[in-house]
């Protein structure tokens, strides 16, 4: 077999103006034809910076030193001009975000021909017809116009197809991708690894594949390395890695993902006979204008369009959907953070629409939010003890200011923080740390629901997984109800009680979480179930994913809310919208046809 | 599964020093950038020597000795009281000390220029934050107000005016106050709209602040860096406009000393006399100069997220 790229002994520095960080500290890999190699780690880890050294991409103040043989060449030695020529050609690479990696000025068609021109000297219409092939073989539908396209027309999803097709056109003998689906939903996600997975068998590529996420690892990849502050700390093949972890680290990496196919620890909740429910939605909608033109002013979507529940004290109802399904409007919603067009948002039996600008700020007392981005949610200017003392400073104006810092102090310590933390500013905690300042600032004021707007996808696995630990503590200690939006399924079916399906602005199947996960009955819950990474290579190769016809359509293509119930199309009925059924006690499933018809062939 | 966390579950401090900075702080990353430290000390010089004009100026500026009518630098004469003096940057038409009518001029183009700076600032940063905040009616009504101003040259209309109510220092503060509030206004205003839709301006209203508090400690704090920029160079400006004005006559009226009006006295000696025009035309450089130089150092220096790279 022969060896595609072999690293020794790798070492990568970075000089800043703090003093030089040590990113990759002697790392030995190699790569054979037709392999995939799997490079695991959390953030900072070293594990783009290695395979950005080995194709000379590294930053200007990086510095890398060892030997790096790509193909018999010592890629150290060579020319920019030489590398070039390998890179694009016989090594390609593909990033995390396609947006900012395709050419935004530039149509698709443009950009891909000119990666033929430079290696191969094709051009014209023998260039034409081999980029119309490669973007058939990403298969993504419509390939003639999406050619035609500049970047910005198409989808995450589209671009990701058109990037690997880019990377493809001079057939590399290695792909190094980073990250490749990290930024995407999860059925786009599966649809991505399977085009990469084919390539592979096809073109015998060989694959290096950099995730944060087990799951992918286990279904796409042979072998695994295993990354933590810039070195490898274990290496092995996939059975092996899974199986029996030698290391302390990869073993606690494993236990942290939530698994779909592993029982959950969540104590049930007992119900309690007529107790009035903290939160409930009736057929609520958030409709947004769309910047019409001369003739056509009012035109709007529902970008939340009627959706109903009820939420228990110390109660978490998750909320699950793709990006564009409109879970974060209906926090924003509930929030009173966008006005409701149509609907009724009840408070312990209230409506909240009655309310008065002076109550509703009142509310906000027991009503919090934890945001996605825990850097930008914090304002910049204000210290960490600043910042969590801002409810108690607008809810209790009379608090002393000592008292208040005690508070202050001792909710620092609940969620996992030192006091010393109080004087610094944002900028200079991690991830993590932020977003456990985040959940302190949320429950300094005992507030009795908290909304989890996708609060721990922005960190890593480990970090994640005490995140969660810390607000189910929280959950206990307090009582407090969450609603927990994600679009992590193996996440919210571990913390939530009741899960919530949504698509497009609609509930698509709600059901008791062990319910929803055992029985998915809606063709595009059990999409996406099956669509979710299982971190365990034995499961990944026996599991049958389901694949429906279509993807996530754009919410102003008037027929979209039918996309599972396409016989009222045919029947022409097109403002039919989709009922929910209550098939069983507490599990509503909407109407859709069955799913041997909506399967694609 | 233990509910509680303890610390040494998350990751240890940072122990990169920043939280709070200390005046202490600050001097030592002065010291480590001559230029602005030399700005900085001729700016201090200067504020306290017009500050303190009656004590560290050795004449009376108003005082002419017509026996002693344009004296080059570092010439003696002698005064009508008898008494040998030195006459270091020279004597006017007149025969008043330069330097002495120097240090009482930079009291005029100081104090004009800070305090038009300072009134106009706060009220162009509080209609532009207003602007941008709330937007609709209340921001087009401002930012219409503020493209009229625009588009007329501030010099201008400050002219019309101060011909029409007079010169003097309190008119000359409250016309350029009126004519450079715009600048702010358009600052504050371009941030506030950015700041709003930052995330942690939605997290502060879902914390319940309200729109008062939202605006000064979430919108206001996150711009001053840039406003504190924009004055300095504004200052800068003030100190030029000044002295065009009153090198127009527009501004302080003869014999008060102020550096414009030095300069046009200066103009007719200017093939026999160059010390008559190049000192006050070199206090007005040196001025602007430290000026700009300290914005860009301010703005480097107020950043909570760039600071560390300065202070060490």
């Amino acid at each position: 077999m022969t060896r595609v790229l072999d690293i020794r002994d790798l070492h990568v520095k970075f000089s800043t103006p703090g003093g030089s960080i040590h990113a990759v500290k002697g790392v030995n890999c190699h790569v054979d034809a037709g392999e995939c190699l799997g490079i695991v780690g959390e953030s900072g880890s070293g594990k783009s910076q290695t395979f950005r050294a080995a194709v000379g991409l590294l930053g200007h103040n990086g510095i890398a030193e060892g030997e790096i043989k790509f193909l018999g060449q010592d890629m150290f030695n060579l020319t920019p001009a030489q590398l070039n020529k390998i890179r694009g050609n016989d090594v390609a690479m593909i990033f995390q975000d396609p947006l900012t990696s395709l050419t935004p000025g530039m149509r698709v068609c443009d950009q891909m021909k000119e990666v033929l021109q430079v290696h191969k000297g094709i051009r014209g219409g023998e260039a034409d017809r081999i980029c119309l092939d490669w973007l058939e073989r990403v298969r993504i539908n419509d390939a003639k116009r999406r050619l035609q396209q500049y970047p910005f027309e198409l989808s995450g999803g589209m671009r990701q197809r058109i990037m690997i097709a880019l990377a493809m056109l001079c057939n590399p003998s290695l792909l190094i991708a980073d990250e490749p689906t990290t930024a995407l939903d999860v059925t786009i996600q599966a649809e991505i690894l399977d085009i990469m997975a084919e390539l592979r068998r096809s073109n015998n590529t060989s694959i290096v594949l950099i995730t944060h996420d087990m799951g992918v690892v286990a279904r796409m990849c042979d072998r695994v390395q295993v990354m933590y502050r810039g070195n490898y700390v274990e290496e092995g093949s996939v059975k092996d890695i899974f199986a029996n972890p030698t290391q302390e680290y990869t073993r606690m990496l494993l236990d942290s993902m939530p698994k779909l196919d592993q029982p959950r620890s969540l104590e049930p909740l007992i119900d309690i006979a007529g107790e009035r429910p903290l939160l409930e939605t009736k057929d609520i909608r958030v409709s947004f204008d769309l910047p019409g033109n001369l003739f056509s002013r009012h035109n709007s979507f529902n970008a939340v369009d009627g959706i109903s529940f009820k939420l228990r004290r110390g109660e978490t109802l998750g909320v699950v959907g793709e990006s564009g399904s409109g879970k974060s409007t209906l926090a924003r919603a509930i929030l009173k953070l966008v006005p409701t067009s149509d609907g009724v948002v009840s408070w312990l039996g209230t409506n909240m629409s009655s309310f008065d600008k002076g109550e509703i700020r009142k509310l906000r007392e027991n009503l919090q939010v934890i945001f996605q981005d825990p850097l930008a949610s914090l304002n910049p200017s204000m210290t960490i003890g600043d910042a969590i003392a801002e409810p108690l400073k607008i809810f209790k104006p009379d608090m002393s200011k000592s008292d208040r810092q005690d508070k202050v102090k001792a909710t620092l310590q609940r969620v996992g923080l030192t006091a010393n933390f109080a004087d610094r500013y944002p900028h200079e905690l991690s991830g993590g740390q932020n977003q456990r300042v985040g959940i302190a600032r949320a429950i300094i004021a005992k507030p009795k629901l908290v909304i989890c707007d996708e609060a721990v996808s922005a960190l890593d696995v480990s970090v994640q997984a005490q995140v969660l630990r810390l607000l189910r503590g929280l959950q206990e200690e307090f009582g407090l109800s969450f609603i927990f939006i994600s679009h992590d399924l193996s996440v919210v079916r571990d913390v939530s009680h009741r899960t919530l399906v949504m698509y497009l602005g609609r509930v698509v199947e709600m059901a008791d979480t062990d319910d929803l996960f055992n029985n998915p009955t809606h063709p595009y819950t059990k999409q996406l179930i099956s669509a979710v990474p299982i971190p365990d290579p034995e499961v990944e190769s026996r599991r049958q994913r389901i694949r429906l016809q279509g993807e996530l359509t754009s919410p102003s293509d008037p027929t979209a809310h039918l996309r599972f119930l396409p016989s009222k199309i045919q029947q022409n009925q097109l403002d039919y919208k989709p009922r929910l059924v209550e098939i069983s006690p507490n599990h509503m499933v909407a109407q859709h046809d069955s799913i041997e018809s909506l399967m694609r062939d | 599964m233990s509910s509680n966390l303890t610390p040494q579950d998350a990751e240890p401090l940072p122990d990169n020093p920043s939280g709070r900075i200390s005046f202490g702080m600050i001097l030592r990353a002065l010291f480590r950038d001559v230029i602005v430290l030399m700005s900085v000390i001729f700016l201090i010089v200067l504020i306290f020597s017009a500050t303190f004009a009656e004590v560290v100026a050795p004449f009376d500026p108003l005082l002419p000795n017509i026996f002693a009518n344009r004296l080059p630098p570092m010439s003696y004469a002698t005064a009508l009281d008898g008494t040998e003096n030195l006459h270091m940057l020279g004597t006017d038409a007149l025969g008043r000390d330069i330097l002495s009518r120097l240090i009482y001029g930079a009291r005029a183009s100081i104090f004009v220029a800070l305090v038009s700076v300072f009134v106009s600032g706060i009220l162009g940063t509080c209609l532009g934050i207003i602007a941008g905040y709330y937007g609709g009616l209340v921001e087009a009504t401002i930012m219409r107000a503020v493209d009229a101003f625009m588009a007329v040259p501030s010099l201008l209309i400050a002219l019309f005016v101060l011909f029409i109510i007079g010169g003097g220092l309190v008119n000359m503060v409250l016309i350029f106050a009126l004519v450079r509030w715009v600048v702010y206004a358009r600052l504050a205003r371009g941030i506030a709209l950015t700041l709003k839709e930052a995330p942690f301006v939605e997290a502060a209203r879902a914390i319940g602040a309200s729109d008062f508090r939202i605006m000064y400690r979430y919108i206001l704090c996150n711009m001053l860096s840039p406003l504190m920029v924009l004055a300095t160079l504004e200052v800068a400006l003030l100190v030029l406009a000044e002295a065009g004005l009153s090198f127009l006559g527009f501004g302080l009226l003869p014999p008060e000393p102020s550096w414009g009006l030095m300069i046009s006295r200066g103009r007719e000696y200017m093939r026999d006399a160059w010390w008559m025009i190049t000192f006050p035309g070199l206090a007005i450089f040196l001025t602007t100069l430290s000026f700009n130089l300290l914005a860009g150092w301010i703005r480097a220096i107020s950043d909570p997220t760039q600071r560390w790279r300065w202070l060490k």
